[in-house]
């Protein structure tokens, strides 16, 4: 094929790989916020950089085909599958496993991987080098998409990322591997060297991520837990239901509701020996001396001042006589001094 | 059951709410003999803050982990605290002014040393616990002096006063309360002593050295008496917390040390109650207290106080035994155990001891 040919046959079909990406876009988010709960804050959290999907320009397939490469294709236009490609910086390796998955798993296309997260595995396990995975992925029929036919094989590159190999690539990559400057071998050493701090980093932020989750996780189920369980109890009260407050206790209890379970709970507040709680808490609420009585978390203070009556005292981080009436109205002496 | 022991199942005194308060002032004898107290004629009404640490008060001292103590009813006839106690819960207001005052009477009577002091006696009717069980409470409260500070200008004033009532030190009032349970006897006019339950709270009870003091006030005047089973709940107490130690996650060195606590709380230690919160707090590693407690008070032993009463475990007390997975068993006197016999090591099969004293004897 001619320049001239090639290039008015790309001119011709750009719409169509626009909006073949655009598609696969659109499909690899919705995967992903479905993963998510639907929340777009674990979304934002998620995705790092907003992914786009873009398509070559003529020029740079035209130079791709004919100068760079002129002597790696039979068949040019065929065989660049890049023509059209999305990309996808995400926090850390754990989360690109979750989205590899979403591509891997999606009825509209077959993919196949021109390069793969792991690929040191099989090649030298020695080298630290450039990683993120390359997606071709095809589509498997001919459809219609925002008004444009789409041919079934049509290619589009799916790139997925952390924001370390991000970096690293954004400078690496276009000097090292698509450039034909011949980097010295300190150049390769130095980015060698960058990339297994890298790999070494992302590890111990994995590492550092799953031990957070571990402590949130209790935390963040006992604060799900009062917050359902006191809108129940006193649906008409004013409660000051912000999470930070209530975290801000738990973490100071979390020793002690570690060793306690949920369903302990329930059966506390279901307990005709505590029927009288609900009013009691609601008397506390309008004699508005302690705004203590208005955060959910006060059903949690009345559950470990039963359940944790000696010890309670070493863990509370506020004003004691909050925690006198607590004891007060379960009819429990107080085992510290009082005023 | 274990559980009843001859007691129902003791109130809690959670959700304490108040009707009705008086306040009548009783005094100690002079040289002429008893001195007649001084009754208010009108009821006292508390503002919420005032009510809520009346609350406190009260719940420092009766609630459970406090040292108050399940009594028996001894006295109950037509003159009895107890009869006009259970007369006031359900009389008008009228009668409970009127009739409280014969609570002070009945205080005045039994008030017959000088040197016991004398103060308000804070009658209350109120209810506790989820099913707002009726109660009357009974404070006498004695008086302490201090000084109220206050700031005016740029000095700080210092004004002394002598009739200071209810601060938070316990020592400085004792508390009686008979809590309706039943109501078979209501239709009578004098109520049964068994739809009631009695309880009292005086700091005097935990001092062997004050028995006087403290009697006058929960028998003299209250009409009650400290029950018969102190033995067994005594006896209960050492067999629930040996269980407890045993079978817990204690390293085995400080089971040792508990279990010798445990002897020494209930031989050495001068108080004349033993409570568990009370042994937990003074022995147990923290981690370990609730679950202690829990689990004694689970077995039917009270939350609250009882009266020691060593006697029917004084030979049990006397020695402590070891047992040894090999069937080795060894005995030695209790109160210088840690003195005698000294654990050196322990592995999974064999324990390194070194005993004071000479082989002397040994049996066939």
């Amino acid at each position: 094929m001619k320049q001239e040919e090639f290039a008015a046959l790309y001119e011709q079909e750009k719409p169509m790989y626009k909006a073949w990406a655009d598609f696969v876009l659109s499909k690899i988010e919705s995967g992903l916020l479905n993963l998510l709960d639907g929340s777009k804050a674990k979304y934002d959290e998620y995705v790092k950089i907003a992914p786009s999907s873009r398509i070559k320009t003529t020029d740079s397939l035209l130079t791709k085909a004919f100068v760079r490469k002129k002597d790696k294709y039979k068949n040019p236009y065929q065989e660049i599958t890049d023509k059209a490609g999305i990309r996808f910086v995400v926090l850390l390796t754990q989360q690109l496993d979750q989205l590899s998955s979403i591509v891997d798993h999606h009825q509209a296309w077959t993919y196949s991987k021109d390069k793969e997260f792991d690929d040191w595995k099989t090649s030298d396990p020695r080298m630290f080098d450039y990683q993120s995975v390359h997606y071709i992925v095809r589509a498997k029929k001919n459809f219609i998409y925002q008004g444009i036919n789409i041919d079934k094989g049509t290619p589009c590159e799916v790139q997925l990322r952390t924001l370390l190999q991000h970096a690293y690539a954004e400078l690496a990559h276009d000097t090292i591997y698509k450039g034909n400057i011949d980097a010295s071998p300190t150049v390769k050493r130095c980015f060698a060297k960058s990339m297994a701090l890298m790999e070494t980093t992302d590890e111990l932020l994995c590492g550092a991520k799953s031990e957070l989750e571990k402590c949130a996780n209790v935390i963040t189920t006992w604060r799900d837990l009062s917050l359902t369980k006191s809108a129940q109890l006193l649906p008409d009260a004013n409660w000051i239901d912000d999470a930070k407050n209530i975290e801000f206790y738990l973490s100071k209890f979390e020793p002690l509701i570690s060793t306690l379970n949920f369903n302990d709970f329930n059966a506390f507040l279901e307990d005709q020996e505590h029927v009288f709680l609900a009013g009691r808490i609601k008397k506390h609420q309008l004699d508005k001396t302690f705004v203590e009585f208005k955060l959910p978390v006060v059903l949690i203070f009345y559950f470990l001042a039963k359940r944790k009556k000696t010890v309670i005292k070493n863990h509370w981080p506020t004003d004691f006589n909050v925690l006198q009436i607590i004891f007060n109205d379960l009819g429990l002496a107080p085992n510290w001094p009082t005023r | 059951m274990n559980i009843s022991r001859g007691f129902l199942m003791a109130i809690t005194f959670s959700n304490l709410n108040f009707k009705r308060i008086i306040l009548h002032n009783v005094y100690a004898p002079n040289d002429e003999g008893l001195v007649k107290p001084f009754c208010s004629a009108v009821m006292t009404v508390l503002d919420n803050e005032g009510s809520q640490k009346l609350e406190e008060r009260l719940t420092s001292v009766l609630g459970s982990s406090s040292h108050s103590l399940q009594m028996n009813i001894a006295q109950d006839g037509k003159a009895s605290c107890f009869h006009f106690s259970s007369q006031l819960l359900r009389a008008s207001d009228d009668d409970f002014i009127k009739d409280s005052c014969e609570l002070a009477n009945l205080h005045t009577a039994a008030h017959t040393n000088k040197a016991w002091p004398g103060g308000t006696l804070i009658i209350i009717d109120g209810t506790a616990g989820a099913a707002n069980k009726r109660c009357l409470f009974i404070i006498k409260a004695e008086q302490q002096a201090g000084f109220i500070e206050s700031q005016e200008n740029n000095t700080i004033k210092l004004s002394y006063i002598e009739n200071l009532i209810l601060t938070p030190q316990a020592r400085l009032y004792k508390v009686g309360v008979f809590v309706e349970h039943g109501i078979k006897s209501i239709a009578d006019d004098a109520r049964s002593k068994d739809d009631f339950e009695a309880y009292v709270f005086d700091s005097n009870i935990k001092a062997k050295d004050d028995r006087n003091a403290a009697k006058y006030f929960y028998s003299g005047f209250l009409g009650l008496q400290v029950p018969e089973n102190s033995e067994q709940r005594t006896r209960d107490f050492f067999e629930y917390s040996r269980e407890f130690i045993n079978g817990s996650e204690l390293p085995d060195e400080k089971k040792i040390d508990v279990q010798q606590a445990l002897h020494t709380y209930l031989k050495t230690d001068q108080s004349n109650t033993i409570q568990a919160s009370e042994f937990a707090e003074k022995y147990l590693p923290e981690e370990f207290r609730d679950d202690y407690t829990d689990y004694v008070v689970k077995k039917g032993f009270p939350a609250t106080a009882v009266v020691k009463d060593t006697s029917l475990i004084k030979r049990r007390l006397a020695t402590r035994k070891m047992n040894f997975s090999s069937e080795v068993k060894l005995t030695a006197p209790a109160d210088k155990f840690s003195e005698l016999v000294k654990i050196i090591e322990t592995t999974d099969d064999h324990t390194k001891i070194m005993v004071k004293g000479k082989l002397s004897e040994q049996d066939k």
